[in-house]
């Protein structure tokens, strides 16, 4: 009985009555992946303040080094705006990628919240369309 | 070329190694742009994250993976 507490129960209603072709969440489950999306909003909060970090310090090389009439550092070979701007770069990367796993949880978490709202209220026959 | 003072507190051993070997390339830390090290601090910052990162796509994907099934399987 303890074990069943803890899983949502979704049921297909006029679709057969064979309880073992129901759909199981696991509860615990759910709160992980609601634990691992926390985790990924954190991560994504800590590189947009490092990629202002980089920002700020490439502000600052730019006016230290370069003359203030100087044309954009673009054309400007230098090793150290080359490092910044790869870093910059990285930063950039693993951002879309931590988004891209944000949006992937959420999506999943948003669909398994809309089938255990379907198991509460059973007047809707579309879990069929949902497990599709 | 003007030169800066770093003094670092609670630096982690991969920092001090970091540090160790790049200043061990060169003849004086005076040699050294004072923007380098903001470049060698960032790239550890960076660098940090990788394996946090594949831990949190390997979590997030198993996660997602066990309950696409469940909901598609029962």
């Amino acid at each position: 009985m303890v074990s069943q507490s803890e899983k949502a129960f979704v049921m297909e209603i006029g679709e057969g009555d064979n309880f073992a072709e129901m759909y199981t969440v696991d509860v615990q489950d759910y709160q992980n992946l609601k634990e691992t999306e926390d985790r990924a909003t954190d991560v994504l909060l800590c590189l947009d303040s490092t990629l202002d970090t980089v920002s700020t310090i490439k502000d600052m090389y730019r006016r230290a080094v370069f003359e203030p009439d100087a044309p954009s550092e673009e054309h400007m070979e230098d090793e150290i705006l080359f490092a910044l701007k790869e870093k910059e770069r990285d930063i950039a990367y693993s951002r879309q990628k931590v988004l891209s796993l944000l949006s992937k949880a959420q999506n999943t978490r948003a669909l398994v919240g809309l089938a255990s709202t379907l198991f509460t209220y059973p007047t809707s026959n579309s879990l069929g369309f949902i497990a599709s | 070329m003007p030169f800066s003072t770093w003094i670092l507190f609670g630096s982690s051993q991969r920092t001090r190694e970091c540090f160790d070997h790049h200043y061990n390339g060169v003849e004086s830390p005076h040699q050294i742009n004072p923007f380098e090290v903001h470049v060698l601090l960032l790239d550890m910052a960076v660098a940090s994250w990788r394996p946090y990162l594949i831990d949190l796509q390997d979590t997030i994907s198993d996660l997602v993976i066990q309950l696409e099934v469940m909901l598609e399987t029962g």
